[in-house]
């Protein structure tokens, strides 16, 4: 038994919920607000509607939005001199995973000296940040609640994890109703992201009562509610449950951390320009086979949460069905099914996997792995189309 | 040993030993830095013995260092906050005019001497203060105790014993001058003891006009006050040295004010301050030519004109002379304080005139840049309601 701790950020939930911005950046001390936003973002017009809410704050605001989807260390050091050029104190984030990140890495350096990359690993951030306040715009990253933030390293061309309590946001702003501008496309692989983040937080070793709460309950939500979300942009129902799986898996990977799917994503991320959630779900079923002798039981409450008949069942085999259901979902809501449609070259994969084993989610991961193992995931997802069952 | 390992690490990423930082230990930091800067400034300020006082734009007082406080002979808490003409001045009301609204309107750096209560006088240097945004916050009094020189040469000593010693010397010198007159008359120029004789004279006429200073300095409280004009002030001001300032070729413009209304006065007293003031232009201008191979054109312009608020009358007498560097402006008041060749000046011109506009309740405010001129302005107030609405001077 481990000594554990649950952390979570003040969440403001609810359909409009949008309207609170304003107000939660006056009472955290704010009177210029820097709004990061991707252009998506500002091109559906949610940045002009958060900026109605800031005016009736009487708050300043300065917009930033050159930042990519997988968010550069130089991008945010030109973040960070907009920033300060324009005297803001508080950070407002609206967006997928990619601008949260990029703005919990400009206030990380608002207030701790030199360059991201100082930051990169656990507990390395000294200084308090300024206030943090995330509007997630997709139901996935989880980021809005969670303690990491992953930003490119451009000359290493690797993603930097970076793990701070200091990240967790202040407020969580979860407004269902912005998931209705992104496209199925979107909402399908940031919700698969969200089911990785549950199912690898569930089966984590770090994983308590409170997290393993969330974690099944935002994969019960995402099995029930993300093929109908993203079929219809405008299936609000489908939409306020992906919002909520979004925070309880967030909350759940945040606590629980995640394991060796997370690990070997992080390393074809910074390979490959794709979204974390594509490739997450492709990685997902081959991993979840590779660790199923570690937690046979878990796997069975995964199916029961996903909605498979489990009564009749072997424990065995109510597991080996937790992966058939995941395939499933993944294969309904168009991911592809391998590494090589992805475009992952096999030469690869021998750096892919010893870097692997360096990423901080492999700590907590429910089976050990050594290079070889990882290696032959990796093979197995690159060569065997549906490979898991 | 595999189990501690991976325990620890796992406690470590979930964050068990660490927390979101939090500001109230930097804050902490940042106190106790400040707290620290704010002694050393403390323990800085307090070494000064010079009166050192910030006053904001209320005319409230904001901070004192140590010497303040002990002039002032009352307790910090009960200083701050209390309007500063109640504490120096003792009055009700503000002075009129008073100075630290001129500094913030004027965003320069101004001097005054001063009578405070207690009879004590101060040299008031008085500084502007900006935010950062250079909004005018308030204004920093830098000021000296300068009574005990002030008080027994000026004011005592000088006040009681001109008077009788000037009277004494006045019948010799008299004798002194007329009969070397006279002697002159009947040397012949060629004698060896005409030259001697002569200096005997100009001696003795210089010595009459110290003594003349020395009777008006002496007099300074027995005016008696009329309604006076000051445009007609200045008319027989300039009749009396018009000549002498176009002889040494400087051109004089003058440019008066009309209806400038009636204000309470000794005219003979104000038209010596004009002349006064007049005469050191004069000066100052032709130090400036004999420097000047090229020599540039001498000016002096004297304009009249009523302060924006109507309650002050202000004569200008600008001249391009040497100006004055800064370390000299708190001497030039000081009774005998020339930089004249000996012989020319008696260091009383200023001091008397000053004495005479004090007398008025008004003063005299000076700008000066070294090397390319001055303005000496003499300021009166064109109505006294009470006393307490006079000047600083008590
Ligand atoms: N207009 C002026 N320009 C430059 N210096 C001046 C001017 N007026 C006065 N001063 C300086 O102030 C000194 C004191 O002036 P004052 O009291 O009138 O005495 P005096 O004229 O006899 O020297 C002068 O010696 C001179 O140095
Ligand atoms: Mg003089």
């Amino acid at each position: 038994m481990y000594i554990s701790k649950f952390v979570t950020p003040e969440i403001i939930f609810g359909t409009g919920s949008l309207n609170q911005v304003g107000e939660c950046c006056s009472r955290l001390g704010s009177s210029r607000v820097f709004l990061v936003a991707d252009r998506g973002i500002v091109n559906c017009g949610w940045a002009d509607k958060a900026v109605i809410f800031l005016d009736k704050a009487k708050l300043d605001y300065q917009i930033w939005s050159e930042f990519s989807a997988n968010p550069r260390d130089y991008e945010v050091e030109e973040g960070l001199s907009l920033y300060r050029n324009s005297n803001c104190d508080a950070v407002l984030a609206i967006g997928g995973g990619s601008a949260v990140d990029a703005a919990k890495a400009v206030a990380t350096l608002s207030t701790n000296k030199g360059r991201i990359h100082n930051y990169e690993g656990i507990d390395m951030i000294t200084e308090p940040l300024p206030p943090l306040i995330v509007v997630p715009s997709t139901a996935g990253s989880g980021s809005e609640v969670s303690q990491f933030a992953i930003i490119s390293d451009s000359d290493r061309k690797i993603k930097m994890t970076i793990i701070s309590k200091s990240l967790v946001p202040d407020i969580a702003v979860s407004d269902p109703i912005i998931l209705s501008t992104i496209s199925g496309n979107v909402t399908a692989h940031t919700g698969m992201e969200a089911l990785s983040h549950a199912i690898e937080a569930y089966l984590s070793l770090a994983s308590t009562d409170m997290t393993d709460i969330h974690a099944l309950h935002a994969i019960k939500l995402i099995s029930e509610n993300l093929r109908s979300s993203v079929a219809s942009q405008v299936d609000e129902t489908a939409k306020i449950a992906m919002a909520k799986a979004s925070l309880h898996a967030g909350i759940a990977f945040s606590n629980a951390v995640l394991g060796l799917g997370q690990a070997m994503t992080h390393q074809v991320g910074g390979l490959l320009d794709l979204p974390i959630g594509t490739i997450s779900a492709v990685l997902l079923p081959y991993v979840m086979r590779y660790n199923l002798i570690a937690c046979v039981d878990k796997y069975a409450e995964i199916a029961a949460a996903m909605g498979a008949q489990i009564r009749h069942l072997s424990k065995r085999e109510a597991a080996e069905k937790a992966i058939g259901l995941v395939q499933e979902l993944a294969k309904d809501v168009g991911i592809p099914s391998g590494l090589a449609e992805l475009g992952l070259p096999e030469s690869s994969i021998p750096e892919l996997s010893r870097n692997t084993k360096n990423d901080a989610c492999f700590i907590t991961n429910p089976r050990d792995a050594d290079e070889k193992d990882i290696i032959n995931i990796f093979r197995a997802a690159l060569e065997m189309p549906g490979g898991g069952s | 040993m595999v189990m501690q390992n991976k325990k620890r690490l796992i406690e470590k990423l979930t964050g068990v030993h660490s927390s979101k930082r939090s500001y109230y230990v930097a804050l902490k930091k940042k106190i106790n830095e400040l707290l620290e800067i704010k002694r050393d400034w403390e323990v800085t300020f307090s070494a000064v013995t010079d009166l050192l006082v910030f006053i904001n734009q209320d005319y409230e007082i904001q901070r004192v260092n140590q010497a303040a406080v002990d002039f002032l002979t009352m307790r910090e808490d009960e200083i701050i906050g209390a309007k500063c003409y109640q504490l120096f001045y003792g009055r009700e009301k503000k002075c009129n005019p008073c100075i630290g609204d001129q500094v913030l309107q004027s965003q320069k750096t101004s001097y005054l001497q001063s009578r405070t209560r207690y009879n004590r006088v101060l040299d008031i240097f008085v500084y502007p203060a900006f935010t950062e945004m250079q909004e005018p916050y308030g204004v920093t009094y830098y000021a000296k105790d300068v009574t005990s020189f002030v008080d027994s040469i000026k004011l005592v000593s000088m006040g009681e014993m001109s008077a009788g010693v000037a009277h004494e010397l006045n019948s010799p010198l008299t004798a002194i001058v007329g009969n070397s007159q006279l002697l002159l008359r009947e040397t012949n120029p060629k004698d060896p003891q005409y030259q001697l004789i002569k200096d005997i004279h100009s001696s003795g006429l210089r010595c009459q006009k110290i003594i003349k200073n020395l009777l008006t300095f002496s007099r300074q409280d027995e005016f008696t006050f009329d309604d006076v004009n000051i445009n007609e002030v200045i008319d027989s001001a300039l009749a009396l040295v018009t000549y002498q300032i176009e002889k040494s070729k400087i051109t004089l413009t003058v440019n008066k004010t009309a209806g400038i209304p009636i204000l309470s006065g000794s005219a003979s007293s104000l038209e010596q301050i004009i002349v006064n003031l007049l005469l050191n232009a004069k000066d100052a201008v032709e130090s400036m030519l004999c420097d000047q191979v090229n020599g540039a054109r001498g000016e002096i312009k004297l304009a009249t004109r009523i302060h924006p608020d109507g309650k002050l009358v202000i004569v200008d007498i600008t001249d391009n002379g040497s100006g004055i560097e800064e370390e000299h402006i708190p001497q030039i008041f000081n009774p005998f304080y020339t930089t004249k060749k000996s012989g020319k000046g008696t260091g009383l011109g200023l001091s008397v005139s000053l004495g005479i506009a004090q007398a008025h309740g008004g003063f005299i405010d000076l700008e000066t840049k070294a090397g390319s001129g001055s303005t000496f302005s003499l300021i009166l107030p064109l109505y006294k309601n009470n006393q307490d609405d006079d000047d600083y001077n008590k």
